[in-house]
Protein backbone atom coordinates (compact mmCIF):
# COMPACT_ATOMS: atom_id res chain seq x y z
CA UNK A 1 0.00 0.00 0.00
CA UNK A 2 1.37 3.40 -0.65
CA UNK A 3 0.56 7.13 -1.16
CA UNK A 4 0.02 6.79 -5.06
CA UNK A 5 -2.70 5.17 -7.05
CA UNK A 6 -2.68 1.82 -8.27
CA UNK A 7 -0.93 1.77 -12.15
CA UNK A 8 -3.97 -0.52 -13.25
CA UNK A 9 -6.32 2.37 -12.36
CA UNK A 10 -4.39 5.13 -14.29
CA UNK A 11 -3.99 2.26 -17.24
CA UNK A 12 -7.65 1.97 -17.35
CA UNK A 13 -8.42 5.58 -17.02
CA UNK A 14 -10.26 5.02 -13.81
CA UNK A 15 -12.24 8.28 -13.21
CA UNK A 16 -11.26 10.30 -16.40
CA UNK A 17 -12.96 7.47 -18.73
CA UNK A 18 -16.10 9.72 -19.84
CA UNK A 19 -13.20 12.78 -20.96
CA UNK A 20 -11.00 10.45 -22.25
CA UNK A 21 -13.16 8.42 -24.47
CA UNK A 22 -14.37 11.72 -25.75
CA UNK A 23 -10.77 13.40 -26.26
CA UNK A 24 -8.68 10.14 -28.09
CA UNK A 25 -9.67 8.58 -30.61
CA UNK A 26 -10.55 4.85 -30.81
CA UNK A 27 -7.27 3.71 -32.69
CA UNK A 28 -5.04 5.70 -31.35
CA UNK A 29 -2.25 3.73 -29.48
CA UNK A 30 -2.33 5.10 -26.03
CA UNK A 31 1.32 4.91 -24.36
CA UNK A 32 1.88 2.96 -20.63
CA UNK A 33 1.78 5.66 -18.30
CA UNK A 34 5.10 6.75 -16.74
CA UNK A 35 6.25 8.28 -13.68
CA UNK A 36 7.79 11.82 -13.69
CA UNK A 37 8.18 14.73 -11.71
CA UNK A 38 8.72 16.82 -14.74
CA UNK A 39 5.76 19.10 -13.93
CA UNK A 40 5.38 20.52 -11.22
CA UNK A 41 2.87 18.03 -9.93
CA UNK A 42 4.18 14.16 -9.19
CA UNK A 43 2.19 12.38 -12.24
CA UNK A 44 1.80 10.39 -14.90
CA UNK A 45 2.08 10.82 -18.55
CA UNK A 46 1.01 9.65 -21.25
CA UNK A 47 0.97 10.13 -25.31
CA UNK A 48 -1.52 8.91 -27.96
CA UNK A 49 -0.28 8.61 -31.12
CA UNK A 50 -2.42 7.78 -34.43
CA UNK A 51 -1.62 4.17 -34.93
CA UNK A 52 -3.08 1.95 -38.16
CA UNK A 53 -3.67 -1.60 -37.44
CA UNK A 54 -4.20 -4.37 -40.02
CA UNK A 55 -4.38 -7.93 -39.36
CA UNK A 56 -1.18 -9.89 -40.49
CA UNK A 57 0.38 -6.65 -41.70
CA UNK A 58 2.91 -4.51 -39.71
CA UNK A 59 1.24 -1.55 -37.36
CA UNK A 60 2.20 1.69 -38.45
CA UNK A 61 2.02 4.79 -35.65
CA UNK A 62 2.55 8.55 -36.45
CA UNK A 63 4.12 10.63 -34.08
CA UNK A 64 2.21 11.54 -30.73
CA UNK A 65 -0.37 13.77 -31.43
CA UNK A 66 -1.50 14.74 -27.71
CA UNK A 67 -0.63 13.85 -24.43
CA UNK A 68 -1.90 13.63 -20.91
CA UNK A 69 -0.94 14.33 -17.00
CA UNK A 70 -2.99 12.49 -14.31
CA UNK A 71 -2.14 13.68 -10.46
CA UNK A 72 -0.13 10.38 -9.11
CA UNK A 73 -2.28 10.78 -6.10
CA UNK A 74 -5.82 10.83 -6.97
CA UNK A 75 -5.48 9.79 -10.59
CA UNK A 76 -6.85 12.95 -11.80
CA UNK A 77 -6.53 14.82 -14.93
CA UNK A 78 -4.04 17.94 -14.75
CA UNK A 79 -3.31 18.17 -18.30
CA UNK A 80 -4.46 17.32 -21.87
CA UNK A 81 -2.75 19.12 -24.60
CA UNK A 82 -2.63 18.72 -28.35
CA UNK A 83 1.03 18.74 -29.81
CA UNK A 84 -0.19 21.46 -32.24
CA UNK A 85 -0.66 23.66 -29.24
CA UNK A 86 1.61 22.36 -26.85
CA UNK A 87 4.14 20.15 -27.65
CA UNK A 88 6.00 17.69 -24.80
CA UNK A 89 9.11 17.41 -26.81
CA UNK A 90 10.28 18.25 -30.45
CA UNK A 91 9.33 14.60 -32.17
CA UNK A 92 10.10 13.81 -35.60
CA UNK A 93 6.94 13.60 -37.82
CA UNK A 94 7.92 10.62 -39.15
CA UNK A 95 5.91 7.31 -39.49
CA UNK A 96 6.94 4.33 -37.67
CA UNK A 97 6.76 0.97 -38.23
CA UNK A 98 5.99 -1.87 -35.56
CA UNK A 99 6.32 -5.53 -37.55
CA UNK A 100 4.17 -7.53 -36.80
CA UNK A 101 3.91 -9.14 -32.75
CA UNK A 102 3.40 -12.60 -31.63
CA UNK A 103 2.38 -13.54 -28.69
CA UNK A 104 -0.89 -14.20 -26.78
CA UNK A 105 -3.11 -11.70 -25.09
CA UNK A 106 -3.01 -13.66 -21.99
CA UNK A 107 0.69 -13.45 -22.22
CA UNK A 108 0.32 -9.40 -22.92
CA UNK A 109 -2.48 -8.71 -20.03
CA UNK A 110 0.02 -10.59 -17.36
CA UNK A 111 3.14 -8.47 -18.63
CA UNK A 112 1.00 -5.18 -18.07
CA UNK A 113 -0.24 -6.84 -14.78
CA UNK A 114 3.30 -8.06 -13.87
CA UNK A 115 4.51 -4.77 -14.67
CA UNK A 116 1.96 -2.85 -12.51
CA UNK A 117 2.41 -4.93 -9.56
CA UNK A 118 6.02 -3.48 -9.40
CA UNK A 119 5.05 -0.35 -10.51
CA UNK A 120 2.91 -0.09 -7.73
CA UNK A 121 5.09 -1.74 -5.20
CA UNK A 122 8.53 -0.71 -5.53
CA UNK A 123 8.75 1.78 -8.81
CA UNK A 124 6.29 4.79 -8.31
CA UNK A 125 6.98 5.47 -4.68
CA UNK A 126 10.55 5.27 -4.82
CA UNK A 127 10.74 7.05 -8.09
CA UNK A 128 8.91 9.76 -5.71
CA UNK A 129 11.11 9.60 -2.63
CA UNK A 130 8.39 8.12 -0.40
CA UNK A 131 10.06 5.12 -0.31
CA UNK A 132 14.01 3.82 -0.49
CA UNK A 133 15.79 3.89 -3.40
CA UNK A 134 15.49 0.50 -5.42
CA UNK A 135 18.88 -1.11 -6.18
CA UNK A 136 20.01 -1.43 -10.01
CA UNK A 137 18.80 -5.33 -9.77
CA UNK A 138 15.52 -3.95 -9.67
CA UNK A 139 15.99 -1.30 -12.20
CA UNK A 140 16.80 -3.95 -14.47
CA UNK A 141 14.00 -6.12 -14.18
CA UNK A 142 11.96 -2.95 -14.72
CA UNK A 143 14.16 -1.92 -17.91
CA UNK A 144 12.76 -5.87 -19.15
CA UNK A 145 9.96 -5.23 -18.66
CA UNK A 146 8.97 -2.06 -20.40
CA UNK A 147 10.60 -3.31 -23.00
CA UNK A 148 8.31 -6.57 -22.77
CA UNK A 149 5.45 -4.18 -23.24
CA UNK A 150 7.00 -1.31 -25.64
CA UNK A 151 7.62 -1.67 -28.84
CA UNK A 152 10.94 -0.35 -29.32
CA UNK A 153 10.57 1.56 -32.19
CA UNK A 154 8.31 3.95 -29.70
CA UNK A 155 11.24 4.41 -26.78
CA UNK A 156 12.29 7.54 -28.28
CA UNK A 157 8.65 9.20 -27.85
CA UNK A 158 8.37 7.68 -24.33
CA UNK A 159 12.15 8.98 -23.26
CA UNK A 160 11.14 12.57 -24.32
CA UNK A 161 7.75 12.32 -22.62
CA UNK A 162 9.23 11.40 -19.18
CA UNK A 163 13.57 12.11 -19.41
CA UNK A 164 13.51 12.35 -15.70
CA UNK A 165 11.67 8.82 -15.62
CA UNK A 166 13.85 6.82 -17.86
CA UNK A 167 17.38 8.82 -16.08
CA UNK A 168 16.25 7.55 -12.64
CA UNK A 169 16.19 3.91 -14.26
CA UNK A 170 19.37 4.14 -15.88
CA UNK A 171 20.98 5.79 -12.65
CA UNK A 172 23.04 2.75 -11.14
CA UNK B 1 7.28 -10.07 -28.33
CA UNK B 2 4.64 -10.05 -26.36
CA UNK B 3 3.02 -5.93 -26.49
CA UNK B 4 0.31 -3.81 -25.67
CA UNK B 5 -0.53 -3.91 -29.64
CA UNK B 6 -1.34 -7.36 -29.96
CA UNK B 7 -4.39 -7.15 -27.18
CA UNK B 8 -5.69 -4.55 -29.97
CA UNK B 9 -5.01 -6.69 -32.87
CA UNK B 10 -6.34 -9.78 -31.50
CA UNK B 11 -9.51 -7.52 -31.14
CA UNK B 12 -9.59 -6.35 -34.70
CA UNK B 13 -8.80 -9.73 -36.32
CA UNK B 14 -12.49 -10.48 -37.31
CA UNK B 15 -13.47 -7.25 -38.68
CA UNK B 16 -11.65 -8.17 -42.42
CA UNK B 17 -10.37 -5.89 -44.17
CA UNK B 18 -13.77 -4.03 -45.09
CA UNK B 19 -12.69 -1.88 -42.16
CA UNK B 20 -9.18 -1.43 -43.51
CA UNK B 21 -10.33 1.27 -45.55
CA UNK B 22 -12.05 3.01 -42.42
CA UNK B 23 -8.66 2.55 -40.75
CA UNK B 24 -6.92 4.22 -43.20
CA UNK B 25 -9.33 7.30 -43.05
CA UNK B 26 -9.11 7.17 -38.96
CA UNK B 27 -5.62 7.14 -39.59
CA UNK B 28 -5.34 10.17 -42.13
CA UNK B 29 -7.93 11.91 -40.03
CA UNK B 30 -5.77 11.81 -37.10
CA UNK B 31 -2.69 12.18 -38.70
CA UNK B 32 -4.16 15.48 -40.71
CA UNK B 33 -2.44 18.61 -39.50
CA UNK B 34 -5.23 21.28 -37.52
CA UNK B 35 -5.92 23.10 -40.27
CA UNK B 36 -7.79 26.31 -39.22
CA UNK B 37 -10.61 27.24 -41.62
CA UNK B 38 -12.26 29.84 -39.88
CA UNK B 39 -15.61 29.03 -39.43
CA UNK B 40 -17.19 30.49 -36.18
CA UNK B 41 -20.70 29.30 -35.80
CA UNK B 42 -22.33 30.10 -32.59
CA UNK B 43 -19.24 29.30 -30.90
CA UNK B 44 -19.62 30.29 -27.54
CA UNK B 45 -22.75 28.65 -26.91
CA UNK B 46 -21.26 25.65 -28.11
CA UNK B 47 -18.05 25.63 -26.45
CA UNK B 48 -20.31 26.29 -22.87
CA UNK B 49 -22.22 23.41 -24.42
CA UNK B 50 -19.33 21.00 -25.22
CA UNK B 51 -17.35 22.43 -22.61
CA UNK B 52 -20.00 21.16 -19.91
CA UNK B 53 -19.84 17.55 -21.13
CA UNK B 54 -16.62 17.38 -21.88
CA UNK B 55 -15.23 19.05 -18.68
CA UNK B 56 -17.97 18.22 -16.23
CA UNK B 57 -16.19 15.56 -14.39
CA UNK B 58 -12.77 17.95 -14.00
CA UNK B 59 -14.33 21.26 -13.15
CA UNK B 60 -15.26 21.57 -9.89
CA UNK B 61 -19.20 22.01 -9.48
CA UNK B 62 -18.07 24.99 -7.37
CA UNK B 63 -16.18 27.26 -9.58
CA UNK B 64 -16.70 30.37 -11.99
CA UNK B 65 -16.50 29.15 -15.27
CA UNK B 66 -15.91 32.33 -17.88
CA UNK B 67 -16.86 33.03 -21.35
CA UNK B 68 -14.99 31.22 -23.91
CA UNK B 69 -12.81 34.85 -25.44
CA UNK B 70 -11.24 34.20 -28.57
CA UNK B 71 -7.21 34.16 -29.40
CA UNK B 72 -4.31 33.39 -31.38
CA UNK B 73 -2.04 33.38 -28.69
CA UNK B 74 -1.85 29.62 -28.87
CA UNK B 75 -0.37 29.45 -32.17
CA UNK B 76 -4.27 29.18 -33.78
CA UNK B 77 -7.34 30.11 -33.52
CA UNK B 78 -9.19 29.29 -30.62
CA UNK B 79 -11.67 29.69 -28.02
CA UNK B 80 -10.04 29.93 -24.29
CA UNK B 81 -11.40 29.59 -20.83
CA UNK B 82 -10.25 29.34 -17.06
CA UNK B 83 -12.52 28.38 -14.16
CA UNK B 84 -11.30 29.60 -10.42
CA UNK B 85 -12.63 28.37 -6.94
CA UNK B 86 -15.83 30.07 -6.10
CA UNK B 87 -17.42 30.01 -2.37
CA UNK B 88 -21.05 31.17 -2.48
CA UNK B 89 -22.72 31.94 0.77
CA UNK B 90 -26.27 33.12 0.47
CA UNK B 91 -26.95 36.87 0.93
CA UNK B 92 -23.10 37.44 0.51
CA UNK B 93 -20.84 38.59 -2.56
CA UNK B 94 -19.23 35.06 -3.90
CA UNK B 95 -15.41 34.61 -3.19
CA UNK B 96 -13.42 33.54 -6.16
CA UNK B 97 -9.78 33.07 -5.73
CA UNK B 98 -7.77 33.10 -9.25
CA UNK B 99 -8.35 30.41 -11.40
CA UNK B 100 -7.03 27.18 -11.33
CA UNK B 101 -7.29 25.77 -14.57
CA UNK B 102 -7.90 26.61 -18.17
CA UNK B 103 -8.63 25.05 -21.45
CA UNK B 104 -9.03 25.84 -25.38
CA UNK B 105 -10.85 24.70 -27.67
CA UNK B 106 -10.87 24.63 -31.30
CA UNK B 107 -12.78 27.69 -33.61
CA UNK B 108 -15.41 25.38 -34.38
CA UNK B 109 -15.46 24.83 -31.03
CA UNK B 110 -15.87 21.41 -31.47
CA UNK B 111 -12.69 19.68 -29.93
CA UNK B 112 -10.98 20.07 -26.93
CA UNK B 113 -6.85 21.21 -27.88
CA UNK B 114 -6.00 21.84 -24.20
CA UNK B 115 -6.80 21.56 -21.04
CA UNK B 116 -4.50 22.19 -17.33
CA UNK B 117 -4.53 23.22 -14.06
CA UNK B 118 -2.77 26.44 -13.63
CA UNK B 119 -0.14 24.84 -11.43
CA UNK B 120 1.15 22.26 -13.92
CA UNK B 121 0.95 25.06 -17.06
CA UNK B 122 -0.20 28.54 -16.25
CA UNK B 123 -1.77 31.02 -18.61
CA UNK B 124 -0.25 33.80 -17.54
CA UNK B 125 3.37 34.22 -15.27
CA UNK B 126 3.03 35.66 -13.23
CA UNK B 127 -1.08 35.37 -12.68
CA UNK B 128 -2.41 39.01 -12.13
CA UNK B 129 -3.91 39.96 -9.41
CA UNK B 130 -7.92 40.35 -8.82
CA UNK B 131 -8.93 43.67 -10.29
CA UNK B 132 -10.17 46.12 -7.62
CA UNK B 133 -12.99 45.48 -6.25
CA UNK B 134 -15.43 48.17 -7.28
CA UNK B 135 -19.56 47.54 -7.42
CA UNK B 136 -20.28 43.85 -8.58
CA UNK B 137 -22.52 43.69 -11.79
CA UNK B 138 -25.99 44.05 -10.53
CA UNK B 139 -28.64 42.11 -12.31
CA UNK B 140 -30.88 39.91 -11.80
CA UNK B 141 -30.89 36.40 -13.34
CA UNK B 142 -32.59 36.62 -16.02
CA UNK B 143 -31.33 40.15 -17.22
CA UNK B 144 -27.67 37.97 -16.27
CA UNK B 145 -28.72 35.57 -18.77
CA UNK B 146 -30.17 38.14 -21.65
CA UNK B 147 -27.00 40.11 -20.97
CA UNK B 148 -24.57 37.07 -21.86
CA UNK B 149 -26.54 35.76 -24.10
CA UNK B 150 -26.14 39.47 -25.90
CA UNK B 151 -22.51 38.84 -25.76
CA UNK B 152 -22.58 35.60 -26.45
CA UNK B 153 -23.96 36.97 -29.85
CA UNK B 154 -21.59 39.95 -30.55
CA UNK B 155 -19.06 37.14 -29.87
CA UNK B 156 -19.64 35.05 -32.37
CA UNK B 157 -20.21 38.01 -34.85
CA UNK B 158 -16.76 39.62 -34.20
CA UNK B 159 -14.67 36.08 -33.90
CA UNK B 160 -13.96 35.53 -37.68
CA UNK B 161 -13.03 39.11 -38.22
CA UNK B 162 -10.45 38.60 -35.02
CA UNK B 163 -9.30 35.64 -36.67
CA UNK B 164 -9.29 35.90 -40.24
CA UNK B 165 -8.04 39.99 -39.76
CA UNK B 166 -11.08 40.71 -41.54
CA UNK B 167 -12.99 44.36 -41.36
CA UNK B 168 -15.01 45.64 -37.96
CA UNK B 169 -15.95 48.78 -37.00
CA UNK B 170 -14.20 50.40 -34.24
CA UNK B 171 -17.67 51.32 -32.67
CA UNK B 172 -18.61 47.70 -32.46
CA UNK B 173 -15.42 46.69 -30.82
CA UNK B 174 -15.29 49.14 -27.86
CA UNK B 175 -19.11 48.38 -27.61
CA UNK B 176 -18.01 44.48 -26.90
CA UNK B 177 -15.20 46.13 -24.93
CA UNK B 178 -17.08 47.68 -22.50
CA UNK B 179 -20.09 44.91 -22.23
CA UNK B 180 -17.41 42.46 -21.67
CA UNK B 181 -15.56 44.50 -18.97
CA UNK B 182 -19.06 45.58 -17.47
CA UNK B 183 -20.34 41.78 -17.32
CA UNK B 184 -17.26 40.36 -16.25
CA UNK B 185 -16.49 42.98 -13.61
CA UNK B 186 -13.76 44.56 -12.62
CA UNK B 187 -12.39 41.69 -10.01
CA UNK B 188 -12.21 39.60 -12.74
CA UNK B 189 -11.09 40.99 -15.71
CA UNK B 190 -7.22 41.02 -15.14
CA UNK B 191 -8.07 37.57 -15.48
CA UNK B 192 -9.60 37.17 -18.66
CA UNK B 193 -7.19 39.96 -19.75
CA UNK B 194 -4.67 37.70 -19.53
CA UNK B 195 -5.57 34.31 -21.20
CA UNK B 196 -6.53 36.87 -24.41
CA UNK B 197 -4.53 39.20 -24.33
CA UNK B 198 -4.81 39.48 -27.72
CA UNK B 199 -8.34 39.88 -28.50
CA UNK B 200 -8.40 42.85 -25.49
CA UNK B 201 -5.76 44.57 -27.66
CA UNK B 202 -7.05 44.18 -30.91
CA UNK B 203 -11.05 45.51 -29.21
CA UNK B 204 -9.01 48.33 -28.01
CA UNK B 205 -7.22 49.07 -31.07
CA UNK B 206 -7.53 52.29 -32.82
Amino acid sequence: MNDFIAFDKILSQEGTRFVLENLIPVTAYKSVPLPTNRWSVQSYARFAAPALRRPGQATLYAAPDRWLLFDAKHGRLVAYNLMTVYPYAAISSETVTVPQQGGSVDSTRQSISDLGELMNRLVVPSFFGSSPAINSSQKDTVRQMLSVIIPEPLFPWYRALTPDFFEWLERI
Amino acid sequence: MKIINSLLLTALISFSTVFSTFYAEAFAAETEASSVTVQSKGSVEKILGNGAKILNSEVPIQSYVSIPLPTKRFGRAAFASFSCPEHLVIGQKPQVGPPDRWWLFDERAEHLLCYSITAVTPFAQPMPLPGTDGAPPKATVDEKARLLAELEALIDGIAPPFFNGGESSREQRLDISLRLSSYVGAELLPYYKALAPDFFDWLDAK
